[in-house]
């Protein structure tokens, strides 16, 4: 079926060629502005707890984005009295605001039905028809994710991301004793659940592309080992036990049942895969340098990994079925986890130069490469499932430093700190919750 | 498939600030107006250009996108939609004089983010 608004795009080009418009004024603008969008967002009508908070959660997605900004509700010159009423147009307009989002939630039984609406306000117009979510009422905030990831993608253009969840590694106890288990949380920092005691160090927890299982490196049995999670019972069972060897730096290929990971023998890490369905193991990369963080493009067909291979650690790419890796990284000092992002375009890392870390994006040929934190740690960049935002460890100096979560929007915008309960650190982003 | 991106139409009549005095207060109230903050990173480099017919009270009678510089569809219409925006909210701060309904009742806008402002 033809899209209304590629046919509507047809019409236009086809118009190109009239003379009328060559006679037309032509006026260009260059050099818009580049400010967070103005938006009002009544409290959803319907009443009750419900109503509000996912009202709250909604502004406090669009605000987080650094791409919207709320006016407040003492602005308003009118209100919205139900759902269904006409909208004040001018009011708003009065106000500065550039779209307006209002809402119904009917909340009985367990359930609740949240619907809204969205307009943009100068021009008068609704955009789109509006949409509605049902659930439990235990799911609320997932209902206000939903409405929000609806609003930011309509007036974007990106895909959505709130409604998602981020794998973490909670750390307590002092700088020398840390004690790490395995959290998972939304990506805003709430709904925390705990998936592994404090018994065994755990590092590098990655979902698998449906989200439906993790995987993660821990030392439990002294060593540090790869272990697989299913995310619905919590059950747990080892990858590929070699002995003599050491796993770690798992990550899932994009179909969902091959793992990548590196795999040190003899005093050398090598990359090498393993099928999770039949259990066969497949090496990589045979060098004598080191060869870890393994990512995959997300059409399967390339993999970014970081290697010393040149004499410092730099960024390499390379078929994913093996052969000669390009190196991608060129500049000063050495880079680390590469991450190739969910939309390809890019491959986040670690940079370490001058004594400070950095978190940086770089084409997947190496180019416009562009740095978008500095601090005296930043490490473990992993993409929202929209690729247009970056969350990573800060660690702050000095024997008292501890371990924090950050997310940065893509432009180097908008860089704060993600809440968790205690110190955090290596975020694994989810995909887009189903 | 989104159309191919084809390159923007010549400049007929290019009015900058020097040009007749209703163009450049146009052009000012637009482009002050002219928001692409809330934009995808692609719709924010998408340059696209509006055909524009006016009453003689300066109102609105319709708007049709003629070109855009990508062949990315959504970037196009979150362009388009920003562009429109900026229209309807520069037309409300503009004065344009009625004498000269003929030169301004039908326009040609190229909105073109080549550069940016921090506010």
């Amino acid at each position: 079926m033809k899209h209304p608004f590629l046919a509507a795009l047809m019409v236009a080009f086809a118009t190109l060629a009239s003379p009328v418009l060559a006679e037309e004024p032509h006026i260009v603008f260059d050099n818009p502005v580049i400010e967070p969008m103005p938006f009002a967002l009544p409290v959803f009508s319907g009443g009750g707890d419900a109503a509000a908070n996912i009202t709250q959660v909604i502004s406090a997605d669009l605000t987080g984005t650094g791409l919207f900004r709320e006016i407040p509700s003492s602005a308003y010159i009118s209100g919205v009295s139900s759902f269904d009423a006409p909208i004040a147009y001018k009011d708003w307009q009065a106000i500065n605001a550039q779209v307006l989002i209002t809402g119904n939630v009917q909340a009985s039984g367990g359930k609740i039905v949240v619907k809204f609406r969205l307009y943009d306000v100068f021009t008068g117009q609704p955009m789109g028809d509006g949409l509605q979510f049902a659930g439990s009422d235990k799911s609320w905030r997932r209902m206000a994710h939903k409405v929000a990831d609806a609003v930011y993608s309509r007036i974007t253009g990106e895909g959505p991301y709130f409604d998602s969840r981020v794998l973490f590694v909670s750390e307590t106890g002092s700088k020398d004793a840390r004690q790490k288990r395995l959290g998972v949380m939304d990506y805003d920092g709430a709904n925390v659940q705990y998936l592994t005691d404090s018994k065994s160090i755990v590092l590098s927890p990655r979902f698998s592309p449906d989200g439906s299982k993790i995987l993660f490196t821990s030392y439990a049995t002294g060593f540090p080992r790869i272990y697989l999670m299913n995310t619905r019972d919590l059950s747990t069972r080892m990858l590929d036990d070699q002995p003599g060897s050491m796993t770690f730096a798992p990550r899932f290929a994009p179909d969902g049942h091959t793992v990548i990971f590196s795999l040190e023998k003899d005093g050398n890490s090598d990359l090498y895969t393993y099928d999770t369905n039949s259990g066969a193991t497949s090496q990589l990369t045979n060098a004598p340098s080191i060869e870890t963080a393994p990512s995959y493009s997300p059409d399967g067909k390339y993999i970014t990994f970081e290697s010393d291979r040149s004499g410092s650690q730099q960024i390499y790419v390379m078929p994913a079925g093996g052969g000669e890796p390009n190196r991608i990284s060129s500049g000063k000092g050495k880079y680390a986890n590469p991450v190739w992002s969910p939309r390809g375009d890019y491959i986040a890392f670690t940079k370490i130069a001058d004594g400070r870390f950095y978190i940086g994006v770089i084409r997947p040929d190496g180019s416009d490469e562009r740095l978008l934190t500095s601090s005296f740690l930043d490490e473990g960049p992993t993409w929202a499932p929209n690729g247009r935002v970056i969350m990573f460890t800060r660690e702050s100096e000095g024997a008292a430093g501890s371990a924090s979560l950050y997310s940065v929007d893509i432009s180097g915008r908008n860089l704060h700190q993600v809440p968790t309960p205690s110190a955090a650190s290596d975020p694994a982003w989810s995909p887009l919750l189903p | 498939m989104a159309p191919p991106a084809v390159p923007p139409p010549p400049v007929v009549a290019r009015f900058l600030p020097e040009g007749p005095a209703w163009a450049a207060e146009l052009r000012q109230n637009i482009v002050s107006t002219w928001n692409v903050g809330s934009l995808s990173t692609t719709a924010a480099e998408t340059t696209v250009t509006l055909a524009v017919e006016l009453s003689p009270e300066g109102h609105i009678l319709s708007t049709r996108l003629v070109q855009t510089s990508t062949a990315n569809e959504t970037a196009t219409k979150q362009a388009y939609e920003a562009a429109k925006r900026a229209l309807h909210r520069g037309l409300m701060r503009s004065h344009l004089p009625a004498a000269e309904y003929a030169a301004w009742h039908q326009l040609l806008l190229t909105f073109d983010p080549v550069t940016g402002v921090l506010r």
